[in-house]
């Protein structure tokens, strides 16, 4: 007769941390559940050396998902991680941008837009604000906000969950061919002052990189770039490469983290990056070309492909085709099939974070600040 | 029978040093091996192991650390190069391989090894088994992990708190 199987040794403490560590952070319900295992892990994986170090092992945040809407609105959320948001968003939120950790949604009534909410789906805390008096001052038919951590000396790898963030919030109004801009502090919890910049014909579009401390926008018609000093508050105009004859541009990133713009000339997509040129004026330099009609599949490109949006500082663009979604990444030129069937998405906002089970209240349970009839 | 080494090393033929088990078993190895720890490679470093003294183990016994030195003489040449540039990618695949497979062992050895690893500091070791230990967590729940890993069973107290925290995060365990 043979004995049952004695038990596995318990293993020793000093070693459980190098263990943890190699829990990818694409799955963070591993953590999760890890730390539910007993005091000393959750202690452990909760504790400031083990984030500081997970990160330092990780070095960048992992995608954890990406909002996207289809063209009729509502609003869904892929996961591409084992990452689940852990509240309902409603039909009536738009996602606009997310970086650091944070997601802005605009949040409409029946009558208008008027509210927006920052909200950090790992640690549910959210915060509600009006959007800013501009939009009526200048008759927006179209506005763009982005989000970006106000954390002093942070280097946005891991941003403090409750820490300061400022929201930049640009509208156009076409006929005058002016975009309007403002900053939210959250130090303050105001609207800074109103500063506008004129531009050829075109309005504010989805989609917004950071490159240093400047974010850019796109204009969509025209495809000049607004560039925002985080800095200064200023705004000012970059115009996009003079040949172009592009259907749709986007702001992009280059590898080197420069800023970049990526026009879609049918069917290529043209990918530019700013350089210093010999006078030192910044000039657009062509990078590389993607024949879209070689790395998509045949009937793909019957109409052309929607821009959906940019994963932050990756280089990887989305793409709505009649074929479904594609995903390119302009480092490598690879083509990610068909993360969709879906032929109607509109824009993409993907969800970078760190998800480490911290001490504090989980999401879910702490009180929602929502004002009841939206 | 042996010469005894000199002491500035050899002429041509690989040095050999001399490791000894907690349960005295003598382990002849390429210094180049065993220097893949950091703890050996000073010892190695001074000129110790040589001849018939060995380097005493107290803390690895003969089963691990002819576990330990099977990992060493493979990762031996590639770490050398210091990570080599001219490392063919069917070199990369053969040492992939070999660490599937190396780690593809009962757990109580995995254990052993990550303990000798980490005193032995032997980074890629530690790197490998750790990571293997990992997977084993991987889509279980915290009860499964503790099974997995030889806890022994929660005191009633500690059964309510984790079921208390696996209901506030109740999205890990869809």
């Amino acid at each position: 007769m043979s004995l049952p199987p004695r038990p596995p040794p318990a293993l020793l403490d000093d070693l459980v941390e190098l263990v943890l560590l190699r829990v990818p952070p694409d799955d963070p319900a591993s953590l999760v559940r890890a730390s539910l295992v007993c005091k000393l892990w959750r202690r452990l994986i909760s504790g400031n050396r083990f984030r500081r170090r997970y990160r330092e092992f990780h070095h960048s945040p992992p995608m954890l998902g990406f909002f996207y809407h289809k063209l009729s609105g509502a609003i869904r959320f892929l996961a591409t991680s084992s990452f689940r948001p852990p509240r309902a968003y409603r039909s009536n939120w738009h996602a606009m941008d997310a970086r650091h950790g944070r997601i802005v949604f605009r949040v409409s009534t029946t009558t208008e837009d008027r509210m927006l909410m920052v909200s950090n789906p790992v640690t549910g805390d959210e915060r509600w604000l009006p959007v800013p008096d501009l939009a009526g001052h200048y008759g927006c038919a179209t506005w763009n906000v982005a989000v970006v951590c106000a954390a002093a000396g942070c280097d946005h790898v891991d941003c403090p969950s409750g820490g300061p963030f400022t929201l930049v919030f640009l509208g156009s109004q076409v006929l005058d061919k002016i975009t309007a801009a403002c900053t939210y502090s959250s130090k303050t919890g105001s609207w800074g002052q109103t500063i506008s910049v004129e531009h050829s014909e075109g309005y504010v579009a989805h989609c917004s990189v950071l490159v240093g401390n400047m974010l850019h926008f796109i204009l969509r018609l025209s495809n000049q770039i607004l560039e925002y000093d985080l800095d200064k508050q200023e705004i000012s105009v970059i115009d996009p490469p003079s040949s172009s004859q592009a259907v749709w541009a986007a702001p992009i990133t280059t590898k080197d983290d420069r800023l970049g713009i990526a026009m879609y000339e049918e069917p290529n997509l043209c990918i530019w990056s700013r350089e210093a040129g010999l006078n030192g004026d910044a000039e657009w330099v062509q990078q590389r070309v993607f024949e879209l009609d070689k790395l998509l599949p045949a009937g793909a490109l019957q109409i052309s492909p929607l821009f959906c949006g940019t994963v932050g500082n990756s280089c990887v663009i989305f793409m709505g085709t009649l074929d479904g979604l594609f995903a390119i990444d302009l480092k490598s030129g690879r083509v990610t099939r068909k993360l969709l069937e879906d032929y109607d998405i509109c824009d993409i906002v993907p969800y970078m974070s760190f998800c480490i089970p911290s001490t504090s209240t989980p999401p879910g349970n702490r009180p929602l600040i929502c004002p009841t009839h939206l | 029978m042996a010469a005894p080494e000199s002491g500035d090393g050899n002429n041509g033929a690989a040095r050999m040093v001399t490791l000894i088990s907690s349960d005295n078993t003598r382990f002849e190895v390429e210094a180049a091996a065993a220097s893949l720890s950091q703890t050996l490679q000073l010892t190695i470093l001074d000129g110790g192991g040589g001849g018939g003294d060995g380097i005493p183990l107290p803390n690895v016994d003969s089963a691990t650390l002819s576990k330990v030195l099977e990992y060493c003489i493979k990762h031996a040449p590639a770490a050398a190069n210091g990570g080599a540039p001219n490392a063919t990618a069917v070199d990369r695949a053969e040492l992939e391989r070999f660490d599937n497979e190396f780690v593809n062992i009962d757990q109580s050895v995995l254990y052993s090894l990550i303990m000798a690893a980490h005193n032995l500091e032997i980074e890629g070791l530690q790197s490998l088994v750790a990571k293997k230990v990992a997977d084993m967590i991987k889509g279980k729940s915290p009860m499964e992990i503790r099974r997995t890993l030889g806890f022994p069973d929660p005191t009633p107290e500690e059964q309510a708190e984790m079921n208390a925290h696996m209901l506030e995060y109740g999205w890990a365990y869809e």
